[in-house]
């Protein structure tokens, strides 16, 4: 079973001193993303109640808005309109993006940035029909505006959390539940291997050791074969000199 | 005398005023929930039929609106092309309004450099004049300028008001104004030549409107950049406030001093007495449909054909805040801007 699921490496010290720091990594990692999936998951929850709460009210003040510029166009007749229509030189607000970051997430985030583009035609704009009732419709859609930035920057904030959450999410299971227990098989199976080879070892220096005993006995027995045999031949010898003798003699 | 020559005229006018929709027609209205109940019902009741039958759902409010105002364009054309003088000149006097309209228009457009179909398509027909199509097509302001001078009736407004070099430099709206306030007190001069009562008359409509221009230009101006000394100038030469009341009013800097300018002039004492400024403004039109409803009960004079293309806007603007407060569902806002003064008497 375990063999399965491991990595595929040489069950050497030095690959286990590698696994083992790996195994490390994994785990630390691990820990660290976990850390990161909650901050993300915290500022998912205040963006999704931040966006409920303001397309609520949007709803309100988008009407409102229209409903300021029909009484705009009620009150200054169709001539008003053009006249606001044609009044439009540079558009007054425009949209920035810059970027926060959330635990090393990139949010983008909108926000309207007044360029000082003078309304001179606009000032007037109605002035002799309804033109209160067009100043009242801008402040309107001005309101409105910076609360439609707003969710905007809430909206996109809430997808790319969204999608970081759910990359972050995976990286932890896959750390969890694969790559962490696959590290730590392989550091078991390294083990049981170094320890296999272990047992071989001694094995072996015991079959030598044995060997090596049992040559030396034999030696031993031949060198007291050989020294036998050299005490008979003395033996034999002396005995020879002294028949000698006595045949001299 | 005058039978004989707008006999024809006057009953037409009083012919399609009867036709105007009621209190009673605004209040069934009131009670549609959607924009096609408001067709239906007025296809049921008036001469819209002929006007609305080509609508497609869904129905817009633009759309309603345009056929309120082809219905007008074509009554005010019937009765132009049937006027003979004095009748056609006043009636020529009452297009002037929408020429400035459109010359302000067609100005504005050249400035930014819309194309033309796109301006023309924008200018009110009762307000066209021949020249108008070469003037936008001319695409250049001192060209409008000299073509304008040449060809329309507005010219003696102009040369009057403002140079050439002005044009581009000068506010629209302004110009705008200017302009009518010189087309007011034109046709004051114009309406002293005509027959005694209808010279009465229509002394204290323009009366009226003047004030009215007067004001509004007062009320619209607060917080804008126009000066005091400008303000003045876009003032009327009559009125029932003129000299000092016009003198007070351009040193006003608030809607309530506004009103203690007014509370002084018995006519408008009961509109001063509202609360907010945009009552104010609607207060004078309701003053304003109330004399045009004394006038329309006389006969034998020329100011009825004024009250008449008064009623006129005023069925458009109620059609216009009806269909769109339908549209945008805000029902309870209706009385804020319907305006039903019962034309039968």
């Amino acid at each position: 079973m375990s063999n399965q699921n491991r990595l595929q490496v040489a069950p050497t010290v030095t690959q286990l001193a590698v696994i083992k720091l790996r195994l490390q990594g994994a785990v630390r990692g691990h820990a660290l993303l976990k850390k990161k999936a909650d901050a993300l998951t915290l500022r998912h929850r205040a963006v999704l109640k931040a966006i409920v709460e303001r397309k609520t009210t949007l709803g309100e003040i988008m009407r409102e808005a229209h409903f300021s510029w029909t009484r705009a166009r009620h009150a200054g007749g169709e001539s008003v309109k053009h006249a606001v229509l044609d009044g439009v030189e540079r558009a007054k607000v425009r949209v920035r993006a810059s970027e926060e970051n959330v635990a090393g997430v990139k949010i983008p985030k909108f926000f309207l940035r007044d360029t000082g583009a003078e309304q001179r035609r606009m000032e007037l704009a109605g002035l002799g029909r309804g033109g209160a009732r067009v100043r009242e419709a801008r402040g309107a859609f001005e309101k409105a505006m910076t609360l439609l930035s707003e969710l905007a920057s809430l909206q996109t904030a809430f997808v790319t959390l969204d999608e970081a959450i759910r990359t972050t999410n995976r990286r932890v299971n896959a750390l969890e539940n694969y790559v962490t227990p696959r590290l730590q098989n392989t550091v078991k199976y390294i083990l049981g291997e170094l320890d296999e080879l272990e047992r071989e070892e001694f094995f072996r220096l015991k079959k030598v050791q044995a060997k090596k005993k049992r040559d030396v006995e034999q030696a031993e027995r031949e060198v007291a074969e050989i020294v036998a045999d050299d005490e008979a031949l003395r033996i034999a010898s002396e005995e020879l000199r002294a028949y000698d003798d006595v045949v001299r003699g | 005398m005058f039978n004989r020559k707008h006999g024809f005229s006057e009953a037409f006018v009083r012919g399609c005023h009867s036709k105007r929709l009621s209190k009673r027609d605004y209040e069934e209205l009131g009670r549609c929930d959607s924009l096609e109940d408001v067709k239906t019902y007025l296809e049921s009741i008036s001469d819209y039929s002929d006007y609305l039958r080509n609508v497609q759902p869904p129905v817009k409010p633009e759309d309603i609106v345009a056929c309120c105002k082809r219905r007008h364009v074509k009554e005010f054309n019937t009765c132009q092309h049937q006027a003979s003088p004095p009748l056609s000149t006043f009636l020529e006097y009452l297009t002037y309004g929408h020429m400035i309209d459109n010359l302000m228009l067609a100005l504005n457009g050249m400035l930014h450099g819309r194309s033309s179909e796109e301006i023309l398509d924008k200018c009110s027909p009762i307000g066209l004049f021949d020249s108008l199509p070469s003037v936008v097509i001319s695409g250049n302001v001192q060209e409008l300028y000299r073509l304008v001078l040449v060809d329309t009736p507005l010219a003696k407004y102009l040369s009057g008001a403002v140079s050439a070099a002005d044009l581009d430099e000068l506010n629209v709206e302004l110009i705008r104004n200017v302009l009518y306030k010189e087309y007011l007190q034109d046709f004051m001069k114009f309406c002293s030549t005509l027959d005694l009562r209808t010279n009465e008359l229509m002394k204290n409509l323009l009366d009226l409107e003047a004030d009215r221009h007067a004001i509004r230009i007062t009320v619209n101006s607060f917080g804008t950049e126009l000066s005091k000394s400008v303000r003045t100038t876009l003032y009327t030469n009559f009125g029932t406030m003129h000299p000092d009341g016009f003198v007070r009013l351009a040193t006003c800097e608030t809607v309530d001093e506004v009103k203690q300018v007014l509370v002084t002039y018995p006519g408008f004492h009961e509109v001063a007495a509202k609360d907010d400024a945009h009552d104010v403004d609607r207060g004078l039109r309701i003053l304003e449909l109330e004399s045009c409803q004394r006038v329309l009960a006389e006969q034998f004079n020329l100011a009825a054909f004024y009250a008449f293309s008064k009623f006129q806007e005023n069925e458009l603007s109620n059609l216009m805040w009806l269909t769109e407060c339908i549209a945008q569902r805000q029902k309870s806002s209706l009385g804020e801007g319907l305006i039903c003064i019962d034309t039968h008497l």
